[in-house]
């Protein structure tokens, strides 16, 4: 019997190279022992020394054997163990230091995890599984071809581009994708600053509607970074910038006033010389005329130099609905679809108790009956109400009041009344471009909420004007949630199958929650509609995709609704948080770009991948 | 290979039915008369410091016995350190195959002889003789016909590599028996391959305690030893030559085979050094003519590889060669042994010992 398993020993390494599965290294080690039970799975592979000095070994790389039982499988290499001759003979020297590189032509000793197996005769038809079959020392180790291993991963083929896979300190070229029906499961990125999740997240912003049809992308975005996804990258990569992009931007009366001389100095220079904006007549002209210098504002701020080509702006009445520009920028020309958003406060007054929770639980409670109560039919926009809270508050209470009528206490008459204020200072409500004239107020243009079932492809919620004002970044990313959700569940209740909307929330510690932080009171609303996305977007065909540099931060039902949590440089405190400490050792000091995805979409649970390059215009690059 | 091989042979000395008588012992190692001379140079001086200077090649051979009444299997195993691409090459292995001399009754030998499997025994003397019951030798005979062989075998191929050198080796540079005028010429052969390779062989002899090379008068004198002669020996002397810490080189002494007979010049002339390391002490020795050849530097490689000595007391490379080969007989033993016992052999109980000296040092 015995002598009957050399021929099979021997041809087995023949059977490599004529099957073309890779370059043989070595073959597993019969001094020891080679494992894969439910416990334990590791194989120690002999390399000689020449062809370890030729071929190299990583850690992390993969590395296929074919068994003596005619099995394939995929392996990870997880130890490299290197040993002087000195080492191997137990020999230490009394003075001399020992310096003989003779000493370092000893075999190389690799430790692979086994992965996955398909059975060698079977391998093109074969649909890998886990390892069920033993590895008998003399099973011969070679390194895998790249569309082996994407097999023998079982790698989805399509989906998400995430980057490429990454083995060994190498990127390897196959392809890491993430299926669309993994983003309706939600995805956590969690990475150190530099990490390149920002990079991660355009990137995958760009994949998503490419790959996905009809998808919508809503990117929140504090710092401008998706902004960008129109401008080209510094080398061309494997998508396009994209031609048109959808920018929600908040207009509040602040950003109004700080910018009432440039409208018009805008406009002017729109109509000719000899005019002004208060020479237009025609309402509907001089809605489009605020609203182009709108978007040329927004281009000057958002790509220096850049030109505006052409603009049209959609109008209802007096509301400006859109502005959609072509914008050149240094020839590079796309469309810029302005979408200037505000509050209405007569649309919105019953829910602000939710996304502004300045009220006590009671005040909360009545809070719509103390608005009704006290502008009753006047309850057309925030300033009416606030004149007739002003004329209320100098009444008597004890007397004729809305107070003594709803029997509220000092004190939740002053929380109502601060929070009022509160709301009011916030600018968002009932915004309108207007001008004083000697004949009164002139106002020229209204702002409020798009059609948010006409909302598709990559949508930015500018919110670059807020990083210091959570509390006003978070009303707004409340209501644009909320919104976005409604329009989605609407299409669901109608029987259609909802248009696939993705959010991506870069810095999303920063809409949590965090304690002792004051300013912070009312994130717990968007907190609450976070949530809600996560726990209900599934069936609405929503994904989350939240990225965060400190995980702490964002609460237990996100980590826990996230099922792919994809990892890049961080400490081991974070991974501990996302259940990813066993990545920490790949991952503390690892390359900005390298990520470890782990997600129940793939076979071997997790895979290290380096994300591409930025495919767009990048800030720091 | 060897597993196969060793449950052949076990069938073959299953069948064995006479035993063998014992071996007488061996003789002592100096037999031959001599004179030693010292060499220019202080006679004693300490070794400190120095960088790791040479990259020498190293062999050395191990001699594992199993025996019982009806055979002695002399297993040898020879290490060749920084040959080629391994750290490590062996004979058995990619220098060689022959490697297990067996003295068993004729009819048993003739037998083996015949087996294409058992390819890798020796069954006579290098002089046609076979290694049966009638055999005129020793153990130590038997065990130098095969090592000193592989040895040479490995030198040999040392030497087709070429490049130059230094050639270390574990033991003398050759032996000075007369009886083994033949082995001799192998070893002189390997030497002499070398030489042409370019390289310069240089022979450490560990075991001193019966070599009396330091008990010529002027070599006592050199030393400044005090000793009387009729109780004398090397390991005696050059330990109380040097001071018992530290690293002290003595020589080099010039060691020429005296006498009018002619065969005298079959032993070329050898340049010593004794090296104590701490007291204890090894003999390294080279031809005379690659000590004119080296010429300072010869005595800086004796100084390099007692620099160099590891806590066995021994040079660097003559530990790894000696350690490497020494696992590699045990593992040979076990198996043989292995085999051996499963056909209900008995063996001696010096065998048995040996047997468990040899799984000690495989699990070490």
């Amino acid at each position: 019997m015995s002598l009957e398993l050399k021929p099979r020993v021997d041809a087995l390494r023949q059977k490599v190279e004529e099957k073309g599965l890779g370059e043989v290294l070595g073959r597993v080690s019969p001094g020891e022992v080679a494992s894969v039970g439910a416990d334990e799975r590791r194989v120690v592979i002999d390399v000689d020394f020449e062809t370890y000095l030729r071929a190299g070994a990583r850690i992390g790389e993969y590395l296929g054997v074919a068994t003596i039982l005619g099995s394939v499988m995929l392996g990870r290499v997880v130890e490299v163990r290197r040993r002087h001759v000195a080492h191997i003979a137990h020999i230490q020297t009394l003075y001399a230091p020992v310096e003989d590189p003779e000493g370092l032509k000893t075999p190389a000793q690799i430790v692979l995890e086994p992965l996955t197996e398909c059975p060698m005769d079977d391998l093109d038809k074969c649909e890998p599984t886990p390892v069920y079959t033993p590895v008998d020392p003399l099973s011969v180790v070679f390194r895998p071809s790249p569309e082996l291993i994407a097999k023998m991963l079982g790698l989805p083929k399509e989906g998400i581009l995430l980057g490429k896979l990454y083995a060994g300190g190498f990127e390897l070229p196959v392809e890491v994708r993430l299926p669309e029906r993994a983003m309706y499961q939600h995805v956590l990125v969690v990475g150190t600053t530099g990490a390149g999740k920002t990079v991660l997240l355009k990137n995958m912003a760009l994949s998503t509607i490419d790959a996905v049809r009809n998808a919508t992308v809503l990117a929140l975005d504090l710092q401008g970074d998706y902004l960008l996804t129109t401008l080209p990258p510094e080398a061309p990569g494997v998508y396009q910038p994209l031609d048109e992009i959808t920018v929600l931007m908040p207009v509040t009366r602040h950003l109004i006033d700080r910018h009432r001389e440039d409208i018009q100095r805008i406009a002017a220079r729109n109509l000719g010389e000899e005019y002004s904006l208060l020479d237009v007549t025609d309402e509907r002209e001089a809605a489009e005329l605020v609203g182009r210098a709108l978007a040329e504002l927004f281009v000057e701020e958002t790509y220096p130099g850049a030109k505006v080509l052409n603009a049209e702006t959609k109008t209802e009445d007096k509301r400006l609905v859109e502005v959609v520009a072509k914008v050149d920028a240094g020839g590079r020309v796309f469309t810029l679809r302005l979408l200037p958003w505000a509050m209405r406060f007569r649309e919105v007054y019953p829910e602000i108790p939710r996304f502004f929770p300045f009220f006590s639980e009671r005040v909360s409670m009545l809070f719509r009956r103390l608005l009704e109560k006290l502008a009753g039919k006047d309850l057309r926009d925030i300033d009416t109400v606030m004149k007739r809270l002003e004329s209320e508050v100098a009444k008597d209470a004890d007397k004729d009041s809305v107070w003594k009528d709803l029997r509220l206490h000092k004190s939740q008459v002053d929380n109502f009344v601060r929070g009022m204020n509160m709301i009011y200072e916030t600018g968002l409500f009932d915004v309108s471009y207007a001008v004083a004239e000697p004949t009164g107020r002139r106002v020229f243009a209204t702002f409020g909420e798009p059609d948010y079932m006409e909302l598709g492809g990559l949508v930015v919620v500018d919110l670059r004007g807020f990083r210091e004002a959570p509390s006003v970044a978070s009303a707004v990313v409340y209501r644009v949630l909320s919104r976005v959700f409604e329009a989605r569940d609407e299409e669901l209740a109608r029987g259609a199958a909802p248009s696939p909307t993705f959010i991506f929330i870069d810095e999303a510690h920063y809409y949590f929650p965090q304690e002792g932080a004051r300013e912070d009171f009312n994130k717990e609303v968007v907190e609450a509609m976070i949530n809600k996305l996560t726990r209900l977007g599934r069936v609405r065909r929503m994904g989350v995709v939240f990225a965060t540099h400190s995980p702490a931060d964002l609460n237990d039902l996100v980590i826990q609704l996230t099922n792919t949590k994809i990892a890049m440089r961080s400490e081991p405190k974070v991974l501990e948080r996302v259940d990813m400490s066993e990545y920490a050792g790949e991952l503390a000091y690892a390359q900005s770009g390298v990520a470890v995805a782990k997600s129940f979409i793939y076979r071997t649970h997790a895979v290290t991948f380096k994300t591409l390059p930025p495919q767009t215009k990048h800030r720091g690059l | 290979m060897a597993v196969d091989g060793f449950r052949v042979l076990a069938d073959y000395l299953a069948s064995a039915k006479r035993a063998l008588k014992p071996l007488p012992l061996r003789e002592a190692e100096d037999s031959r008369p001599y004179a030693v001379k010292p060499l220019e140079g202080a006679p004693v001086r300490r070794v400190e410091g120095g960088a790791w200077r040479f990259a020498p090649v190293a062999v050395d051979g191990s001699t594992r016995k199993l025996a019982g009444p009806h055979f002695s299997a002399y297993v040898v195993g020879v290490a060749v350190y920084g040959l080629g691409e391994k750290a490590v090459d062996f004979i058995p292995g990619g220098l060689g195959r022959r490697f297990l001399a067996l003295r068993a009754p004729r009819e048993v030998l003739t037998q083996v002889e015949r087996d294409g499997r058992l390819d890798f025994l020796i069954v006579k003397r290098s002089d046609g003789a076979y290694l049966d019951e009638s055999c005129d030798c020793t153990d130590e005979d038997i065990f130098d016909e095969v090592r000193v062989s592989m040895e040479s075998e490995a030198l040999l191929r040392v030497a087709e590599r070429g490049g130059g050198g230094l050639a270390v080796v574990d033991g003398p540079i050759y032996f000075d028996h007369w009886a083994k005028t033949r082995l001799l010429n192998v070893r002189m052969a390997a030497v002499e391959g070398l030489r042409r390779a370019g390289f310069a062989a240089v022979g450490v002899v560990k075991r001193v305690d019966k070599s009396q090379k330091l008990c010529a008068q002027e070599a006592l004198d050199a030393l400044s030893v005090e000793v009387d002669r009729r109780y004398c020996n090397d390991a005696y002397v050059a330990s109380n030559a040097a001071p018992k810490s530290g690293i002290y080189l003595m020589g080099p002494f010039r060691l020429s085979y005296a006498g009018g007979d002619l065969r005298y010049y079959a032993f070329p002339d050898k340049v010593f050094w004794y090296a104590s390391v701490h007291g204890s002490v090894f003999r390294v020795e080279m031809l005379h003519d690659d000590f004119r050849r080296l010429g300072g530097e010869a005595e800086e490689v004796a100084a390099w590889l007692a620099w160099t000595a590891t806590s066995r007391w021994i040079p660097y490379v003559i530990d790894v060669v000696d350690a490497h080969a020494r696992r590699l007989t045990a593992n040979l033993l076990i198996a043989l042994r292995e085999a051996v016992k499963s056909r209900d052999i008995p063996l001696t109980y010096d065998s048995e010992v040996e047997f468990l000296n040899a799984l000690r040092e495989h699990v070490a």
